[in-house]
């Protein structure tokens, strides 16, 4: 995990050469082989066409904010409103990036309090909590209408070099990683699912992660906010 | 040749068991006077009472079936909110595992049917669905689908009803239990767990066959030794005297009076006592023997058993447990010898026969045996025994070379198998 970290990192930087890229793609694939991070419904088949929409469930107690006093201090945000601030603005800049490809309306705040809290399993020793609405249930947007599909984050996990294997393979449950005060990385491990809104089924679950390369520990919106972007366009690849 | 006979017979034993899973997996308790329960999303395809009627038309054991609307599955919200899901989400490209109810008041309910069966009816896409749930699992037990262009009228629900009826509840049924019985059967340990190991202290006795030659040796091994015969010995002419089955009857009877014990079904010590009866095989063309009414030794035998054995309980009331021991022992062997009443003693004739072949006082033994004891109603038992004795005498002083041959001691070396059968009384403890 920890090669193909540094493979990302590569990407991340390497950006020029198209070659290149192609074979990190290619290498990065061949060592997903080894663990699946996402799963399929039977009836999955192509993904959404432009005229269907879907619903964003915002983040709400799915976002995680770890090492709460470096952001603060890092984005000068008061340290008792940093959660409420990230967290919008999470809410907005994911809103937006989905936008960009499909049809998107909102899901009021407050739905996600009605879900039940389950678990699904990915890989043999990978498992994500997940938010899923009621069987039967189909959930309304802020205009009451009934979109064909929700994008819901069950995890949405923000803090520096971390790695998701740890946070989701449960043979790896009791790693324990020392507190760094540098951090080569701003990560953003997402787990997410695609809903089938009409007929109540998980589509697609998976996990995606975001690693920012940072210098010298420093941070401003923008990084944050291309993190962001960066996490949100890895889950739609996925 | 032979690995791929036995691929072959791996690859059909295989198929069997998994055959026998699909059976299992594919046919779900049925119970005698049982209750059945249709709960329908959307329009009703049979009445209850129909469906009765079917159950006993095409399985008569099936007792008097009673049949109902499931009225309070269809008035729960949460269970209509799980039907709705169902009725979208049927698609003959999912298992039952796909059909999960994900809310716990649904799981909760299936696990509260007991030994009741709902059927879930409805029709989706011109197609007829029914699905079987019972207490067992949170997911349908049985899928079934009926095209209703195949099946159009009303009438047909018949056909589905037998179909339905001879596919999901054809198998002979169960007596339904009460919730006292049912309570007890769910604190019953599981067979394996059900028996401690236990100690053991018996008594028995048995009776056998005892033979020289072992099933499946050569003839030639005994030949010399079964053909012998006891001449007039003052001419020593036996071949060979080694064995006592030179000069007396090796396949007589054999009887055993035994007392052992043993502790966990595990290991175990046994004392016994063995009897048999050899007469002396003369040579009646040898004209001293007229005057001979009767010889014959009788042969005691004191064993002690070591012991090894293994328990298995194919059923409540009977355990088999097969065993094998180790056993030493001393062999004596007591002589009897008369001559007819009118035989006139001479000096002749008493001469000879106080002059006859001696045996040792005793000999040493060992013993190997193996056996299935099968005990029945814990304290009665039934063992049958087979094995092989030898007995012989411990040479421990080396005659030196200038010392003058002695005499072979007859019977040094005898050896003989044994099949025996016993009966037992038990007395076991925890």
């Amino acid at each position: 995990m920890a090669f193909s970290n540094e493979l990302i990192r590569i990407y991340n930087k390497g950006g020029s050469l198209p070659l290149a890229r192609t074979w990190l793609l290619a290498a990065l694939s061949f060592l997903s082989c080894t663990q699946n991070f996402s799963a399929t419904h039977k009836l999955y088949s192509a993904p959404t066409s432009a005229n269907q929409s879907i619903g964003f469930v915002p983040l709400g107690e799915s976002f995680m904010l770890t090492r709460a006093d470096f952001f603060s201090n890092a984005l000068s945000i008061p340290n008792d409103s940093i959660y409420n601030k990230l967290e919008n603005l999470s809410d907005s800049i994911i809103f937006n990036q989905i936008s960009k490809k499909y049809n998107t309306v909102q899901i009021p705040k407050n739905t996600r309090e009605k879900f039940s809290k389950e678990t699904q399993k990915l890989d043999k020793t990978i498992f994500i909590k997940t938010v899923f609405p009621e069987q039967g249930v189909e959930i309304t947007d802020t205009n009451g209408s009934v979109p064909d599909y929700l994008f819901i984050i069950h995890e949405f996990t923000i803090g520096g070099d971390l790695d998701p294997i740890n946070f989701y393979d449960y043979t790896k449950a009791n790693v324990e990683l020392n507190q760094k005060k540098k951090f080569k990385n701003l990560s953003i491990i997402v787990s997410f699912s695609l809903w089938d809104n009409k007929k109540q089924i998980p589509l697609k679950s998976g996990i995606s992660d975001s690693q920012t390369p940072l210098k010298n520990n420093f941070i401003d919106r923008d990084i944050f906010t291309n993190a962001i972007k960066n996490a949100v366009e890895k889950c739609l690849e996925k | 040749m032979f690995g791929k006979v036995m691929k072959k017979f791996l690859a059909i034993t295989f198929f069997i068991l998994a055959l026998q899973q699909f059976v299992y997996a594919a046919t779900p308790t049925v119970w005698q006077n049982g209750e059945f329960y249709i709960w329908n999303y959307g329009q009703p395809f049979a009445s209850p009472n129909d469906l009765c009627f079917f159950l006993r038309y095409e399985n008569e054991k099936i007792g008097n079936p009673q049949c109902y609307n499931a009225g309070d599955w269809e008035r729960d919200t949460i269970a209509a909110n799980y039907a709705k899901w169902l009725n979208k989400n049927l698609d003959t490209r999912l298992a039952a595992s796909d059909l999960k109810p994900r809310n716990q008041h649904i799981s909760k309910r299936l696990g509260e049917l007991k030994d009741k069966s709902l059927i879930f009816s409805s029709i989706r896409n011109d197609t007829l669905w029914l699905l079987l749930f019972t207490e067992t699992a949170n997911e349908p037990q049985k899928i079934a689908n009926f095209p209703l262009i195949v099946y159009p009228n009303k009438a047909d629900s018949t056909e589905i009803l037998k179909k339905i009826a001879n596919d999901w509840f054809g198998k002979s049924p169960q007596i339904r239990l009460t919730d006292s019985e049912r309570e007890q059967m769910a604190k019953e340990p599981d067979a394996y767990f059900a028996k401690q190991p236990q100690n053991d202290f018996w008594f028995g006795i048995s009776a056998g066959l005892n033979r020289a030659k072992i099933p499946l040796t050569p003839n030639s091994w005994y030949k010399n030794k079964l053909n012998s015969k006891v001449k007039n010995y003052r001419e020593p002419t036996n071949n060979d005297s080694n064995s006592a089955w030179s000069f007396i009857k090796d396949d007589t009877p054999l009887f055993t009076a035994y007392i052992g014990g043993s502790i966990y079904d595990f290991i175990g010590l046994e004392f016994g006592v063995r009897y048999s009866s050899h007469n002396v095989k003369v040579d009646n063309s040898q004209t001293i023997y007229d005057n001979l009414d009767y010889w014959y030794f009788n042969r005691y035998e004191f064993m002690l058993e070591f012991e090894l054995m293994h328990s298995f309980l194919p059923h409540k009331y009977v355990e088999i447990k097969p065993h094998a021991s180790f056993d030493v022992l001393y062999s004596i062997l007591s002589e009897n010898i008369s001559l007819k009443d009118e035989t006139i003693h001479s000096a002749g004739t008493d001469y000879y026969y106080n002059n006859r072949f001696q045996f040792e006082n005793y000999y040493r033994g060992v013993s190997l045996t193996l056996g299935v004891r099968t005990a029945i109603f814990t304290n009665y038992a039934i063992d049958i025994r087979t094995g092989l004795v030898y007995r012989g005498r411990s040479n421990v002083i080396v005659p030196s070379g200038d010392a003058a041959p002695e005499p072979t001691v007859i019977g040094n070396s005898t050896t003989d198998g044994f099949i025996s059968a016993g009966l037992e009384y038990h007395i076991k403890w925890e």
